[in-house]
Formats: structure tokens, C-alpha cells, sequence
């Protein structure tokens, strides 16, 4: 459904020196730096796949899906969306697509949401028993039925979001991209969006490509994730082959009983060697560390006799670190 | 003739239920842009005929050149339709992007929103030819009709095409420049000078008068409200709604151009 060949994206930022000295200059001269937002990006998504793309600010995320959704033209390489080039933007490939941008409201601000879907009606040209359907199935999922009749611009920033989603997939996309769409919601909001977003993908089977800084956006709806760093690619791959391959820890957690008589003093000065292991949390009810996987038997072992040890388990590391280390090249 | 599609008509009748809905500015931006012309005009005018002593200036008597002056404003409000942002805020702050996203002509979008918007200014444009005819009455020699009305409303509608295209034009500078107030400022300067906006172009310097025939702006606003007054028979009336659309033409070729030029650059950064 989407096959990018050696995409790039480079820019020409203005630099302004600061001050007003600086602001002066540049009424006169102006000094430009090439910035290279997405460099030499393959990929690959089939249909039902949702891909995460993963990145620090500036990475290259919303640019590379800004190019695959047709608004802003490359500097050099190929994207096939369905058949068409992206940034032709024929009608056929547009009536296919959908983008969501978080940050960005894409409703009519001044008119309420059912409005806004009449009008979407018609610039699909939707079928209206087709689109009583869809709407009413969309509506339901996300609990909104009793705000359509309300203007976008006094829905709360849930509400406008739960909207947003509907308007993006009214026309039923079969290339779904999804920038930040949990942006700024609460916590009970976050989860509706990514349930209903699962559920959208299980009944329609669209490709989504989906860029997001919550981890739980990313471990929770994205089989696949693409990692990339100051516009390049540095991982592409499921989310359980950066455990396998990145992570040289698991995390052994001790949860405490009652000490012994006695032997309080014993455990509390209880360490293992440093050189394989690190604590990362030690409470009077638990404690974790962080061990060489070679050294995990042995870690277990040692815990068990010199600590109170009422429940003992082993975790693979936080994937949101092991990405954090891959996107800043920290040592591991 | 091709119909109108479906969600043109949805646009146009959502933003004429938007404009109406603000009820306040609809009746300020008439009546009070209107009476302070109205009153600035009269007393002007009062002055120049009562300094000279002459009863016509520019075969305009003093009645004739009041009415001009409130009327010009009000015709040059309509053609605009949409006063500032026709595109320009979009490329500025980003927003431009749902529209490329959508399966609709951006141009078709934009001008049935500015026809809505015309749409309303033309209805502030009767209100206050009806205020000024019942209240003042119509100078002498005027021959208003329905029909010259009808005359000069057709215009109206076609200037608003040609001045969107002029306007689109400029703001698509903003593909490349971030402010681009001034460049707004100035046509709507120019086309309300030229255009005859403020006093009558047969005012003009002979020469000047000349060279501006062959320039679009004597249609935007002199040649619809000389139709609407009754001193355009329909031969003049083709022939100036002709240049007109190839005025149109022009602009919209060139539009196009810009358009497809300017979201080569377009980056979608913004707010």
C-alpha cells in the first residue's frame, strides 16, 4: 500500500541573529542554512499494518508524513501510495487518505461537528445511507452522539480530537496517517482514542502510519516501529526486536515480606557487585535492578538469600528506554 | 453549463449562515462604514462646490457626487467580498494543508466561499441604495431600474471574479514572504483609486483616464456602478462583462501558475 524509495526532505531556514542589531542586519541580508528534515527514507507498509514512527523533536516524523499524505513536495526520491504519487495530489488518491493532525485543528472551527460532516459528506461525495452508517458507528464508538450539534470551537480538547478522528475517517481511508493523535488529551481520552483506533483497524484493515511521543500510543497500537534520528532511519522493525537486539538488561524485582528478627541490618546493606548490576528502586517494599542478562540467574539467586524475598520476578527493560538510547545513541 | 457540485452549495450556504449569525458586525461594518463615508463625502464635497462656486465639477453635481461617494465604497465592499486572508493566513499558519488533503479545485473552494461573501456585502449594497433613495431621494437625471439594477449587480458579480484573482494573486506571495500586509494594503488602495472607488475616473486627468482603459481596475468598481446607475445600455454592458472575463482569464491563468509554483514550497509549518 506504501513503498517509499530513498525519500528526502531538505529545507532553506532563515537565521536570524538575535537582538535588535541582528533584526536590522537581516533587513538587509539574510543568511540561509540548508536543513535535511528526512534523509534516504525506505519503507514499507502493507494493508492492517500500523507502523509507529518514532523520533525526537525534529527527527523527520512529520515531515515524512506530511510527504507520503501529498503536502509537501520531496527534494529527491519515490513514494507510491496506492498506486498514486503523493504529491500529484489526484483526487482518486485523495479521496483514499486520510491525515490526522493532532496539533493542528482541521475542522471549521465556527461551525458544529454534524455540519462539518455534512460537508465532508459532500466533498467525498459519500452515499447518504452509506454515510448515516458510518457516521452513526463512528459517533458510537467514540461517545460523542450528544456533541454533534455543538461548534467545534466549544468542544473540550477531547471532544474536538474524538471529531477530528470521525472526520478523518468518514470517507473510510485505506491509508490512515496519524500525527500525534493523542496530543494534549487526558489520560481516560488517550485510551478511548487508541481502543477505538484498534477497533477502526480491525473492522477496515487500513495502512496507518503513525507518529506519537506517548510510548503507550506506540507499544499499544504499533506492531512495527521506525525509529528515526535527525532525519534518518536507525531502526525499522517489530517493537519485541529492539528488546532482542538493543536490550543487554532485564530488570529482577524483589517485592519484600517481613525481615527476620534481626536480620534488618543484613539486608539493608545488601548490594550486588556493580560491575553487572544497578539498583534502580529500592523501597522498604521493593526493590529492582537492572542486571546483565548473562547475570540474571545469579542476581535472582543472590536476592533470594540475602534479602526478605516474599515475590520475586524478571522484566525485560522499558522499551521507551531502549528507544530513548537508540534515538540518542546512548551507551547501553 | 455545468452544475454547480454539490458541496459548493453546502460551502456557500454554511458561510452565509456563519456571516448572518454575526448579527452585530454585519450592521456595524454597513452602517457605520457607510454613514462616516456618507457624512466625510457630503461635507467635502459641500466645501469644494462652496469654495469654487461652481454648480457641477466634472459634469457631477453636488447631489450626484454625494451619492457617488457613498454608493463607490459601498460597490467597492462587495467586489472585495472578503476583505483580508483569502489565502495568505492558511499558508502562513499552516492550515493550508487540509485543503490540499481535500478531493475539491482549492480555487473552487476559496471562490465560492468569497461569492458568499459578496452575497452579503451586495445585500448591505441594497440597504443602502434603498436608505439613500427613500431618505435623499435619487439626483436628478438618474435612471436607476430594475433592470439597470440587474445590469449592475451581473457586473458586480463578475468584477468580485476578476478582483478574487487579482487578490489571490498577491496573497500567494506568502508562499515565499511571511508578511505580506503591505502587498494587501496597496491593491486595496489601488483598486479602490483606480477603480474609481473614490471619486468618479471621468474626475481623472484625460491622459490618465486613457491609459487606465486599457488596466482592469475601471471594472472592478467604476464600470458596475455606472451599469447599476442606469448609464450603461446592455451593448456597453456585454461588452464591459467580455473584458471583464478575459481580464479573469488572465488573472486566473497566472493564479494557477503561482498556485502550482507555490506549493512546490510549501512546507505546512505553522501554529
Amino acid at each position: 500500500m506504501i513503498h517509499v524509495e530513498h525519500l528526502s526532505k531538505s529545507f532553506r531556514v532563515f537565521q536570524k541573529d538575535p537582538g535588535f542589531r541582528g533584526s536590522l542586519r537581516s533587513l538587509f541580508k539574510r543568511k540561509w542554512i540548508e536543513k535535511h528534515a528526512l534523509k534516504d527514507l525506505n519503507l514499507h507498509v502493507g494493508p492492517g499494518e500500523i507502523v509507529g514512527l518514532v523520533g525526537a523533536n525534529g527527527a523527520g516524523k512529520t515531515t515524512a508524513v506530511k510527504m507520503l499524505a501529498g503536502i509537501i513536495h520531496p527534494t529527491s526520491g519515490t513514494a507510491n501510495v496506492l498506486g498514486h504519487t503523493p504529491w500529484q495530489r489526484k483526487n482518486a488518491f485523495r479521496r483514499e487518505i486520510a491525515l490526522l493532525m493532532g496539533q493542528k485543528a482541521q475542522l471549521w472551527w465556527d461551525l458544529p461537528a454534524g455540519d462539518c460532516f455534512e460537508l465532508l459528506r459532500d466533498i467525498y461525495s459519500l452515499p447518504e445511507a452509506e454515510f448515516r452508517k458510518t457516521l452513526g458507528s463512528l459517533t458510537a464508538m467514540l461517545g460523542v452522539e450528544g456533541q454533534l450539534r455543538t461548534q467545534i470551537r466549544r468542544l473540550s480538547l477531547g471532544e474536538r480530537m474524538k471529531m477530528e478522528i470521525i472526520a478523518a475517517l468518514l470517507h473510510q481511508p485505506k491509508v490512515v496517517f496519524l500525527d500525534e493523535p493523542t496530543i494534549g488529551l487526558d489520560l481516560t481520552a488517550q485510551r478511548a482514542v487508541r481502543k477505538f483506533l484498534l477497533e477502526y483497524r480491525a473492522s477496515h484493515r487500513p495502512a496507518m502510519i503513525l507518529t506519537s511521543h506517548y510510548m503507550e500510543d506506540i507499544e499499544q497500537l504499533c506492531e512495527r516501529i521506525v525509529i528515526l534520528r535527525e532525519g534518518e532511519k536507525v531502526f525499522d522493525g517489530p517493537l519485541a526486536d529492539i528488546q532482542r537486539a538493543h536490550s543487554v538488561r532485564k530488570v529482577v524485582i524483589a517485592r519484600l515480606g517481613e525481615p527476620a528478627a534481626g536480620s534488618e541490618a543484613a539486608w539493608e546493606r545488601f548490594e550486588l557487585p556493580a560491575a553487572w548490576a544497578s539498583a534502580v528502586r529500592r523501597t522498604a517494599e521493593e526493590v529492582r535492578y537492572s542486571v546483565d542478562r548473562g547475570r540474571v540467574a545469579e542476581a535472582a539467586s543472590r536476592m533470594l538469600q540475602g534479602m526478605p524475598v516474599a515475590d520475586l520476578s524478571i522484566e525485560e527493560e522499558d522499551i521507551s528506554n531502549l528507544i530513548e538510547a537508540l534515538l540518542h545513541r546512548r551507551p547501553q | 453549463m455545468t452544475a454547480l457540485p454539490t458541496w459548493a452549495w453546502r460551502v456557500a450556504d454554511l458561510e452565509v449562515r456563519r456571516l448572518f449569525s454575526y448579527r452585530v458586525d454585519f450592521w456595524v461594518s454597513f452602517v457605520v462604514s457607510t454613514g462616516v463615508q456618507l457624512l466625510a463625502s457630503y461635507f467635502l464635497w459641500l466645501a469644494v462646490f462652496e469654495h469654487t462656486g461652481r454648480d457641477t465639477v466634472g459634469g457631477y453635481s453636488f447631489q450626484a457626487l454625494v451619492y457617488y461617494s457613498m454608493m463607490a465604497p459601498l460597490f467597492t465592499r462587495a467586489v472585495r467580498g472578503k476583505e483580508f486572508g483569502l489565502i495568505s493566513d492558511e499558508i502562513y499558519d499552516g492550515s493550508l494543508s487540509r485543503f490540499l488533503l481535500y478531493p475539491i479545485p482549492m480555487f473552487g473552494y476559496k471562490l465560492t466561499l468569497h461569492a458568499a461573501h459578496v452575497g452579503m456585502t451586495s445585500l448591505q449594497l441594497l440597504l443602502g441604495f434603498a436608505a439613500y433613495a427613500l431618505t435623499a431621494g435619487l439626483p436628478a437625471g438618474h435612471t436607476t431600474s430594475a433592470g439597470s439594477i440587474a445590469l449592475g449587480l451581473s457586473a458586480l458579480l463578475a468584477a468580485s471574479v476578476l478582483h478574487f484573482f487579482l487578490s489571490l494573486i498577491l496573497e500567494m506571495v506568502a508562499f515565499w514572504a511571511e508578511g505580506i500586509w503591505s502587498l494587501l494594503v496597496m491593491l486595496r488602495f489601488v483598486t479602490s483609486f483606480l477603480g474609481g472607488g473614490h471619486i468618479p475616473l471621468t474626475l481623472f486627468p484625460e491622459q490618465m483616464q486613457q491609459a487606465m482603459a486599457w488596466l482592469p481596475f475601471p471594472y472592478l468598481v467604476s464600470f458596475p456602478l455606472l451599469c447599476f446607475q442606469g448609464e450603461m445600455g446592455l451593448a456597453d454592458w456585454a461588452i464591459g462583462v467580455g473584458a471583464i472575463a478575459a481580464w479573469s482569464l488572465i488573472f486566473g491563468l497566472i493564479a494557477l501558475r503561482v498556485w502550482r509554483k507555490g506549493t512546490l514550497q510549501f512546507t505546512g509549518v505553522g501554529m
